[in-house]
């Protein structure tokens, strides 16, 4: 039983992060090509997706695909930053408050939880006029290590309290060592899974904040403001705010899904 | 004193954040005028109370019923609206908002896309403009809670009580039904509590979709103007709210357990 969910988790991990990549793979690419080129608007406003542009065009002109590609590159950028901000505080936190105090409360990391607390930093950072991409990372980083804290310190408590490390402690092996040797093979897959849904969530958050216009500003540079943008046409062109959102989703939702499988994986025998 | 001590245990971390980024932001903000920035107008508060209340209402109701009859129908069933209420839980309220805007208002033609009829112009006229809005902010709170309460109901609830409760005389599939009722009752004031608080920040969003003169409308109108003054007004009633919310769950909460202790 144990190695069928271990198999099913590998499975479903293989799967997400197969989705990632090729997300990821589109988004870098479209530094050096997009279908109709760079930034420069060529075409007809609001044309119908047809054949020379798949998903039609915006009110610039702009071909929506090649939009697409870049606001997803700097979504992904915007996140994984934010990510790594909550990820570096969140952690070492969690890990001292482990070894210090023991296991916390268990709270599971939603957007739900994260999204208030961001919206009202945000606000605060953008109404005291705080560079935008600099508001972004904080209003993402800090709840995030918030989450990340309580997290890992759930994740690493029962590790740190467990036999083997006493045994290896009381045979004479520094912390250091200890930590390298015992704790980290055991937490990785754990973490690893935690960064991905942290991820996830701060690309969703992102999309929400660059669309209420606290985020970064400039058409078309995120998917939150390619939907901002979008808004106003929704009525006409349908697809200018289906197709942003839906990418941002598809993207969170692989990630949520390969973090899913990591986490049965280690379940399973080790 | 034991008043005292439930506030202490489960609001005192969540309400000294609150208070700590209250008055962060005052000391950012402090220019002068109206110390407290409290003017306000109230028919704000008419537009977003109402609405906060209807979307909590309906994830709440929405929650419990995609939980309970996921636990009535078991197997496939189960598994399908599990997944539903996980891919409901990431939907970020703004983006359902224009799916929602698009698919029911402007395709079918149900709902008013926007805007927002006094409640002058009578009580139905305003809820049914409010009902978008709150469905969007509501349905992704409904697929979490769902998904809480689905734990309560699942295969790990506890042997030893079941066990208990046969010995009782109790059948088992009614036993582990009545366990269940009581795991979700011991935390639903909390998390509601929580919801309805979380659902008042994200309304700051959802009321600029649906061009909803609401509080969250000023507050974000006021951070995007730089207006520091109306955004300090804005965010400190809207963070007082929050608070208030979440302590009446936590009194709920209080209330509720000394009521199940006192049972046998």
């Amino acid at each position: 039983m144990t190695a069928r969910t271990a198999i099913r988790g590998r499975l479903q991990a293989s799967a997400g992060m197969a989705l990632v990549a090729i997300i990821l793979l589109l988004a870098v690419i479209s530094l050096v090509w997009t279908p109709h080129g760079g930034v420069t608007a060529s075409s007809v406003p609001l044309a119908e997706p047809g054949a020379t542009h798949w998903l039609g065009t915006n009110q610039t002109g702009r071909d929506v695909v090649s939009a697409l590609m870049s606001a997803t590159l700097m979504s992904l950028l915007l996140a994984s930053f934010a990510t790594l901000v909550s990820l570096v505080i969140g952690i070492p936190l969690g890990g001292l408050l482990a070894a210090r105090l023991g296991s916390g409360p268990a709270r599971q990391l939603v957007l739900v939880g994260i999204l208030p607390a961001a919206l009202c930093l945000g606000t605060i950072l953008a109404g005291m006029q705080v560079p935008s991409t600099l508001s972004v990372f904080l209003a993402i980083g800090l709840p995030g290590a918030v989450a990340a804290t309580v997290a890992s310190r759930m994740i690493m408590a029962p590790v740190l309290a467990a036999d083997y490390v006493a045994a290896a402690k009381l045979a004479g092996l520094d912390w250091l060592g200890t930590g390298q040797r015992h704790v980290v093979p055991m937490v990785l897959p754990q973490l690893t899974a935690l960064a991905l849904e942290l991820l996830a969530v701060a690309m969703l958050v992102e999309v929400t904040l660059s669309f209420a216009g606290l985020g970064v500003d400039g058409a078309g540079l995120s998917l939150g403001t390619m939907l901002r943008d979008g808004q106003q046409l929704a009525q006409a062109r349908p697809l200018l705010v289906v197709a942003p959102g839906g990418v941002a989703m598809v993207t969170a939702l692989a990630m949520l899904v390969a973090a899913g499988g990591l986490r049965e994986m280690r379940r399973g025998p080790a | 004193m034991f008043l005292l001590l439930a506030i202490g245990r489960f609001a005192g971390a969540i309400a000294l954040t609150w208070l700590a980024l209250f008055i962060l932001l005052h000391l950012l903000t402090n220019s002068g005028g109206d110390p407290l920035g409290l003017a306000f107008p109230g028919d704000r508060l008419a537009v977003t109370l109402p609405l906060v209340l209807m979307a909590g209402m309906l994830a709440l109701l929405l929650g419990a019923g995609i939980s309970l009859s996921a636990a009535r129908l078991g197997g496939w069933g189960d598994r399908l609206l599990g997944g539903l209420a996980a891919l409901l839980s990431i939907l970020p309220p703004f983006w359902l908002g224009l799916l929602l805007a698009l698919g029911l208002s402007n395709t079918l033609g149900w709902l008013p896309a926007g805007g927002f009829m006094p409640w002058t112009a009578g009580p139905q006229q305003a809820l049914t403009s409010l009902l978008l809005p709150a469905l969007a902010l509501g349905l992704p709170h409904a697929g979490e809670f769902a998904i809480r309460l689905r734990g309560a109901f699942g295969p790990e609830v506890a042997d030893e009580e079941i066990r208990a409760m046969r010995i009782g005389g109790t059948k088992a599939e009614r036993a582990r039904w009545r366990i269940g009722y009581r795991r979700v009752l011991r935390q639903l004031p909390e998390l509601a509590g929580r919801m309805f608080a979380s659902i008042l920040v994200g309304a700051v969003v959802v009321e600029n979709v649906f061009y909803l003169p609401g509080l969250g409308r000023q507050v974000l109108g006021a951070a995007l103007a730089h207006d520091l003054p109306a955004l300090r007004a804005g965010l400190f009633v809207l963070v007082a709210l929050a608070a208030l919310l979440m302590l009446i769950g936590t009194l709920g909460q209080f209330a509720l357990h000394r009521h199940l202790k006192d049972r046998p």
